[in-house]
Formats: structure tokens, C-alpha cells, sequence
């Protein structure tokens, strides 16, 4: 018996130490090894997403923000219905898989869990920045929207086409990445919202504003999965080209929000609340403040609630002026902070682009 | 280990002894309600010593004593006197003591009529409001400046949680309660600047609470009231106007006043005229152009937890200029 033992752990070891076995990926593993490999993958996933909960993920432009970044992102390794995917990533081993069907082999939890912790040994990457998990649904979002229109018509939802497109998911991560229309693709433009409400509208932000954000996103100082690549492929000629072509910009129009919340949020806005020790915004956010507090007034309601909430629980604080904002968004209760989005994102104290959105420039105060 | 136990007790003795004197020592009196309180201790000290004597001798009577003295003091007689009777009456005395003291100092006030004072106790400061005879209000903070010979009622509240005023050399301590307005007097007896602080725990930078009273002769307390009541100085170099500019753009207006300009603030002290105090941050700091770079700058390694955001975005230039404009707030 003992030495059936040491003789296994000597052949083991002797395996091991001699370079016997061959780690190349070209060679794939036997059959029942990668059936015993899958099934130990499938239920750790299935394990650890237990706790997982799929937020509302109806919204169309999630699920347009997330095929923006999956052509960047993800594309160069999964490729897409109309791109085969990078050769160099094809012979990766496992290879990455086709998509089109993942919403099918994993329930929404699983693909959160997979996408924002990576597969070990495999070459999948655990992605989003620090603290932003949040993001990842997006990424959901569009993965389960590919299911559905792969089934109805085959045609998968993609990045809106804007001319500097073309091909990009052929370019393993780095496409035309300084381009006002690739920003624009997810940042939207005159004529164009945002893609969705957790991307802000750069048109009429303050420019040193905007340049500082680029080079904090680029130095790891302000999480985000998707603006960090971009921003570190930067350089410092080309933030502050961007950040002049959209500070220049009018910025977009005015959101038409419940008048009792805006009520509540002009409040604050103006006078702060005292008792809970809220300063009013307009303190620090308005034309007469330094350039390197952002104007609030060209920004969605859902792209305000969301940094605030961010703020609160402490996901902004890599930079001094994240810290001293994050002071404040630590007093504000999430009433306030959906009085306050609504507030900001009705009213626009400088001049609107109302030549090309006449049907959304309602009167909002 | 006895050379360690001299030592201890010799620090322990020392650290004792150094808190009966200096700005902020009990024993040390400038106030008419400190004194009174300094001779009721002093009363209640001796009485207290002259029982403790007198039990101590009956002890060793009882035990050593002639046969004589043991039997006396083993009546029933010597019980009740002893026992009840001088209880009663030494109580009695240094309760009715105490009240009158306590309540002469209102009586006092509402005779000489000297408008009062009201002191808010805020998360880690105070905010010190003169009332004018005209009925109009003065902000200030962290600083309570008193007639000589005046006494003044002092209204004291709290806009959070309970905290206690205390300043030793002029008067007892007094909570602040959320909801209640408590009534203290205080009446200085010389001019001079004595230290106080905040004596209910009430969170983070609690230990950091303190102020400074200045009592001054009255005719001076009257000429530095209305300078105080006055708006802010306009800022006369270059440099002050720059610090100015990057006051109200930074965004200290959005918590802090300065009279006479667009900071309104009101969650954080008032800053008039602060550059005339005699400390910054309730007594945290010195007040000096070096101290107010500092607390802009790194205030939360200064007084942990403090409700002022740390503005570590400014160049060197722009704080010193910051802190010659605020200095210059005399
Ligand atoms: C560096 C290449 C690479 C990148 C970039 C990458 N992946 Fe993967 N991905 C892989 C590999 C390799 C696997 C593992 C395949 C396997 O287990 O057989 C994988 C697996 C997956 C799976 C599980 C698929 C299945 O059915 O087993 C999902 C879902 C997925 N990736 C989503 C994404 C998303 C979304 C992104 C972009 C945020 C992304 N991946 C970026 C290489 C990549
Ligand atoms: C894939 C979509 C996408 C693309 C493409 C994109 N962005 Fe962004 N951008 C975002 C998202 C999402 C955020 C919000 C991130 C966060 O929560 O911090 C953001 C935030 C920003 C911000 C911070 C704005 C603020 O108000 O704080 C700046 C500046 C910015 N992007 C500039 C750019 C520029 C310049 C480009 C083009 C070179 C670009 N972005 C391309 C998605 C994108
Ligand atoms: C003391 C000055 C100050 C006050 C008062 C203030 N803010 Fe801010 N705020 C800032 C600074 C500085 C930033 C930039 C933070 C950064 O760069 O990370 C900021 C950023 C923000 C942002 C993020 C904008 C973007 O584009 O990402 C929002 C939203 C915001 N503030 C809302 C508010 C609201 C609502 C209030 C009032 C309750 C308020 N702020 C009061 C200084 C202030
Ligand atoms: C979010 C509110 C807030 C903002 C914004 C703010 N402060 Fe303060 N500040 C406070 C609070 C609260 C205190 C009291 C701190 C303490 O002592 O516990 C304080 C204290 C001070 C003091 C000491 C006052 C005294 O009576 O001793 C100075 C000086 C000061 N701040 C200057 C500034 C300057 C300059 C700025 C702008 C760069 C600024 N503050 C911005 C809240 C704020
Ligand atoms: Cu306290």
C-alpha cells in the first residue's frame, strides 16, 4: 500500500520535473479531460453567480452602449456576426467562442459573473474597472438582446454605423480611437442623444473639465471598464483637441422632468439643506465657478443619478476633486439625488442646440 | 520595581499638578461664577478633610482608646449625632450653597441687562452669535469674547448631538441639548484669554473641540463688536484679490460666509473676520497664513473626520494667496 503510493507521487514528480508533458496549444486536451474541464467550469459558474441579480435590463440603449464596447472590447477575441474574429485570438487555446448564442448557454447571472470575474486558464479576462461592475450589464444587456435578433432575423444589434467604423472590429483593440465620431459613436452629438443614459453628452462641458477627466481615466484615477482604454490611447495633443471640439459644442437640450421632484431639486440646487449639512450645488456647479467643476446642466438625469450614487458609495474618490464631490454626495439621500438629476438635467443655463432637436425643447424651467 | 513605581507616580504627580495651572486650568479663576464654584470646592475640600479627620480619630479612639472613650462612642447617642445629625447639617449647608450659587448668576443677569450671547455646538465647532441691543445678530466661531464685569447670559444649543460647554476659568459646565436651550452666566473678573473645550464625547473629531474666551474692558469689547458686526475688509494687494477669486470660485462659498460678499454658506463657519481670531478650526491650529495653507490643504490629517472637504487642488501661489486674503479678513 505505502508503496503503491510513493510509487504514484514518484511518477507523478518524475512528469512533472522532466518536461514530458506537452503544454502547447495546439494540441488539444483528450476528450474526456475537456468534458471533465467544461463540467467543472459550468458548475463553478453556476456556484458563484448564485448570489448575482439581474437589474432591468430592457432598456435599448444599455444594450447599444454594450455593443459599442463589445466591438472594442470583446470583438477582437469573439468576433461578431459580420467580423470573424482576430486570427491572432483564433488560435488562442481554448478558442473564444462565437456569441451569437451565449445568452442561450448562460442565464444573464452567469454571464454578469463570467464577464466581470474572467475564466482562469482559459485567456478570458475579468473586465470593468475597479468598483464598476455596474458596467458589465451593459455587456449583458447586449449579449441577451444578440440571442433575440439572432433568432428573429438574423441580424445582430452592432455599433451604429458612423464612418469611422469600418472594419474596426478587425483591429485588435486599437481602432481609430481619436476620432470625434468614435467618441460620438457612444458620447452622441449635435443631432444625436447619448447612447444611453449612463453616457454623457460632452457637447458644451468646460474644457479643462473635460481634459482633466481624459487624464484621470488614463492614470487609473477614475474607474471606468469602458473610458480607461480609450482615454490612456490618448495622448496629450489629442485630449485636448477633443476637449475643445465638444466644450465649443452647444450643448443638448433640456429633459422635460416630473415638476414636483424638479421643484425639489432646484431647492437643494440653490440653498443646500442645512440640516443635513448639503451645500447648495450651485455653489460650486454653475458659470461663475472654476473650470474644473463640471457644468451639470448639459447632463441626462440618469448619467447625474448615477455618478451621485456612485460618489456615495465611494467609487470616485482617486482624485482630490472626487473626494471633495464625494464629501458632498455622501449627504444626500437617494430622494435627493433623483430631485437633484431631475433638476440639473431640465434646466440649461447656457445656450441650447435647439436647431436640431425643435421637437425636445420644450419649456422646462 | 520600586524606582519604576517612584517614577510612575512621580509622571502620574506631574501630569496631575500641570493641569492646575495654564490657560485652561479649573483652579485658576477669571470669572465670578469660577471663583464662586473655586470656593465652594474649596469648601466642600475642607469640610471633606475635617469629617475624614474626625472619623479617622474616633477609629483610633475605638481601638486604642481609654476604656472611657470606647464606651462613649459606643452609645446609641453617638450614632445618631455622628452618624445622622452631622450628615444632615454638612449636606444641608453645601447643598443650599450650591443651589444659591447656581441661581445668583440669572439673577445677576437680568439686572444688569447686558444683551446675551448664544453659542450653537456644531460637528466639531461652535458657532458664536452676539445679540445687538437693536435686536440684529452677530455670526462668529470658535472664539466667545466677554465684557470685564459684565455678566452675560449665554444661551447654549446644539444642531446635532449633545455636547457640553466648559470653560473652566469663568464658569461650570453646561450640556447642549438637541431641542433645549440651556442658560448659562458668565461674568470675567479681568481681562485675559483663557481656553475651553467641548466635555460630551459627540463623535470623530470631539477631542479637537476647544475654544478661546477673550475677555476684554468693556469700552474695548464695544469698539471690537461693532468692527465685528461689520462686513468683510475689501482685499487691498493683488494678491488678496487673487486669493479672493479663488474663494468664491473653489466653491468655500458654498458652506462658508463672508459678510458682504457672495459666500453664503451656512454649514461651516462664519469667516468675516477670521483672520482676527485666535485660532483656527476650534483651536486646532494657529491662526497664520502657514495654518490657514495647511487646513485648506490637508485638514482631514489635521482634525480627522472634520466636515470640510480637503481642497488639496490648489498651487503653492494659490494658497498663499488664499491665506493672505483670509488673513487679511481682520
Ligand atoms: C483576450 C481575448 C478575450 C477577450 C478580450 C474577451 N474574451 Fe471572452 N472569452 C475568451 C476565452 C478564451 C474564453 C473561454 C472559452 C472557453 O472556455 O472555451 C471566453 C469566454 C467568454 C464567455 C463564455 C462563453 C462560453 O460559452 O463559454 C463569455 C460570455 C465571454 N467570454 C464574454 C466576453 C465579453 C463580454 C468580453 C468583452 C468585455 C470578452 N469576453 C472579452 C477570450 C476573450
Ligand atoms: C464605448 C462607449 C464610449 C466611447 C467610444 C467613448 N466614451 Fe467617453 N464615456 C463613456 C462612458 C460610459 C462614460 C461614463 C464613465 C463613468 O461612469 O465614469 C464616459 C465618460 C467620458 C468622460 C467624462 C465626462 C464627465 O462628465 O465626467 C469624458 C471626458 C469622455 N468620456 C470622453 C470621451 C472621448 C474624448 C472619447 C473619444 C476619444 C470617448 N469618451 C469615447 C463611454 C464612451
Ligand atoms: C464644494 C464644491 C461642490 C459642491 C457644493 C457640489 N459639487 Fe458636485 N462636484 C464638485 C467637483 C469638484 C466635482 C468634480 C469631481 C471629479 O472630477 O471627480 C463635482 C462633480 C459632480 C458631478 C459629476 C459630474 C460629471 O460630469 O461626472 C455631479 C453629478 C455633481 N457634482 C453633482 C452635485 C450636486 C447634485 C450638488 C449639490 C447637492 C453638488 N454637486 C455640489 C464640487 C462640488
Ligand atoms: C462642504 C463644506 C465646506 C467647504 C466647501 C469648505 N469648507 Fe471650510 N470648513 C467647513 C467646516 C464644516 C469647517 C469647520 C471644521 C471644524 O473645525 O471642525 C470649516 C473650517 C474652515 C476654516 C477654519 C474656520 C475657523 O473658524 O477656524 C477655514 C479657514 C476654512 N474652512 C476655509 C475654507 C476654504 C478656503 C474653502 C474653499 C477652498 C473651504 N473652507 C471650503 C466646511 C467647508
Ligand atoms: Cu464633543
Amino acid at each position: 500500500m505505502v508503496i503503491a503510493v510513493a510509487g504514484g507521487l514518484a511518477l507523478a514528480a518524475g512528469i512533472v520535473l522532466s518536461g514530458v508533458y506537452n503544454v502547447s496549444a495546439s494540441i488539444p486536451h483528450f476528450a474526456v479531460t475537456d468534458a471533465i474541464l467544461r463540467l467543472a467550469l459550468r458548475r463553478s459558474v453556476a456556484t458563484h453567480a448564485a448570489g448575482v441579480e439581474t437589474p432591468d435590463l430592457t432598456d435599448e440603449g444599455l444594450a447599444e452602449l454594450g455593443s459599442r464596447h463589445f466591438t472594442l472590447g470583446c470583438a477582437p477575441c469573439h468576433g461578431t456576426a459580420n467580423a470573424e474574429p482576430n486570427p491572432v485570438a483564433r488560435a488562442m487555446y481554448p478558442p473564444p467562442p462565437a456569441l451569437h448564442h451565449a445568452a442561450e448557454d448562460w442565464s444573464t447571472e452567469e454571464l454578469y459573473w463570467i464577464i466581470a470575474n474572467g475564466l482562469k486558464f482559459t485567456g478570458m479576462p475579468a473586465w470593468s474597472g475597479v468598483g464598476r461592475d455596474d458596467e458589465v450589464w451593459a455587456l449583458v444587456a447586449f449579449l441577451s438582446r444578440l440571442s433575440e435578433t439572432n433568432a428573429n432575423d438574423g441580424r445582430p444589434v452592432t455599433w451604429r454605423e458612423t464612418p469611422s467604423d469600418a472594419g474596426s472590429a478587425l483591429r485588435f483593440l486599437v481602432p481609430e480611437r481619436n476620432s470625434v465620431d468614435f467618441c460620438a459613436g457612444c458620447h452622441g452629438d449635435a443631432g444625436a442623444k447619448p447612447v444611453d443614459g449612463l453616457v454623457p453628452s460632452l457637447n458644451g462641458q468646460r474644457r479643462a473639465y473635460l481634459e482633466r477627466a481624459l487624464v484621470e481615466y488614463g492614470r487609473n484615477q477614475r474607474q471606468s471598464g469602458m473610458m480607461e482604454p480609450i482615454a490612456r490611447a490618448l495622448d496629450e495633443d489629442e485630449r485636448q483637441a477633443l476637449a475643445r471640439r465638444f466644450s465649443d459644442k452647444l450643448r443638448a437640450p433640456p429633459e422635460n422632468g416630473d415638476k414636483q421632484q424638479i421643484a425639489r431639486g432646484r431647492a437643494i440646487a440653490k440653498a443646500g439643506a442645512a440640516r443635513a449639512q448639503i451645500p447648495p450645488c450651485l455653489a460650486c456647479h454653475s458659470e461663475r465657478s472654476s473650470d474644473r467643476f463640471p457644468r451639470l446642466d448639459s447632463l441626462s438625469s440618469d448619467y447625474i443619478a448615477r455618478q451621485l450614487a456612485l460618489m456615495r458609495d465611494g467609487r470616485r474618490m482617486g482624485t482630490t476633486y472626487g473626494r471633495i464631490m464625494t464629501t458632498i454626495a455622501r449627504r444626500l439621500s437617494q430622494a435627493d439625488i433623483d430631485a437633484v438629476a431631475a433638476y440639473f438635467a431640465s434646466k440649461r443655463e447656457t445656450p441650447v442646440d435647439t436647431a436640431s432637436h425643435p421637437a425636445d425643447a420644450t419649456g422646462a424651467p | 520595581m520600586k524606582r519604576v513605581l517612584e517614577r510612575c507616580s512621580g509622571a502620574a504627580l506631574l501630569l496631575v499638578l500641570s493641569a492646575c495651572t495654564g490657560e485652561q486650568s479649573a483652579l485658576v479663576s477669571r470669572g465670578r461664577e469660577a471663583s464662586e464654584i473655586g470656593s465652594l470646592f474649596w469648601i466642600a475640600t475642607a469640610v471633606s478633610a475635617a469629617v475624614t479627620i474626625l472619623v479617622i480619630i474616633a477609629i483610633m479612639f475605638a481601638l486604642w482608646g481609654p476604656p472611657t472613650w470606647k464606651d462613649l462612642l459606643s452609645r446609641e447617642r453617638a450614632v445618631l449625632l455622628g452618624g445622622i445629625v452631622l450628615p444632615v447639617l454638612v449636606l444641608t449647608y453645601l447643598l443650599v450653597q450650591g443651589s444659591t450659587l447656581l441661581q445668583a448668576g440669572v439673577a445677576r443677569t437680568q439686572r444688569s441687562g447686558e444683551p446675551s450671547i448664544t453659542i450653537v455646538g456644531k460637528r466639531w465647532w461652535w458657532e458664536v452669535i452676539y445679540h445687538l441691543p437693536n435686536g440684529e445678530t452677530v455670526a462668529s466661531a470658535n472664539e466667545l469674547r466677554l465684557p470685564v464685569g459684565r455678566p452675560i447670559s449665554v444661551r447654549l444649543e446644539t444642531a446635532d448631538v449633545i455636547h457640553s460647554f466648559w470653560a473652566p476659568q469663568l464658569g461650570g459646565k453646561l450640556d447642549m441639548i438637541p431641542g433645549r436651550s440651556n442658560v448659562i452666566t458668565l461674568e470675567a473678573t479681568e481681562p485675559g484669554t483663557s481656553r475651553g473645550q467641548c466635555a460630551e464625547y459627540c463623535g470623530g473629531a470631539h477631542a479637537l473641540m476647544a475654544f478661546y474666551v477673550v475677555a476684554l474692558p468693556p469700552k474695548d469689547y464695544r469698539a471690537w463688536l461693532s468692527r465685528e458686526a461689520a462686513d468683510a475688509r475689501t482685499p487691498q494687494t493683488e494678491q488678496e484679490r487673487l486669493g479672493e477669486r479663488l474663494f468664491m470660485t473653489s466653491g468655500c462659498g458654498a458652506c462658508h460666509t463672508v459678510r458682504g460678499t457672495e459666500a453664503r454658506g451656512v454649514i461651516a463657519p462664519d469667516l468675516t473676520h477670521v483672520g482676527s481670531r485666535r485660532s483656527l478650526a476650534a483651536a486646532t491650529l494657529p491662526n497664520d497664513e502657514e495654518a490657514f495653507a495647511r487646513w485648506i490643504a490637508e485638514n482631514q490629517h489635521i482634525k480627522p473626520e472634520n466636515l470640510m472637504p480637503e481642497f488639496d487642488v490648489f498651487t503653492p501661489q494659490q494658497l498663499e494667496a488664499l491665506s493672505a486674503y483670509l488673513s487679511s479678513l481682520k
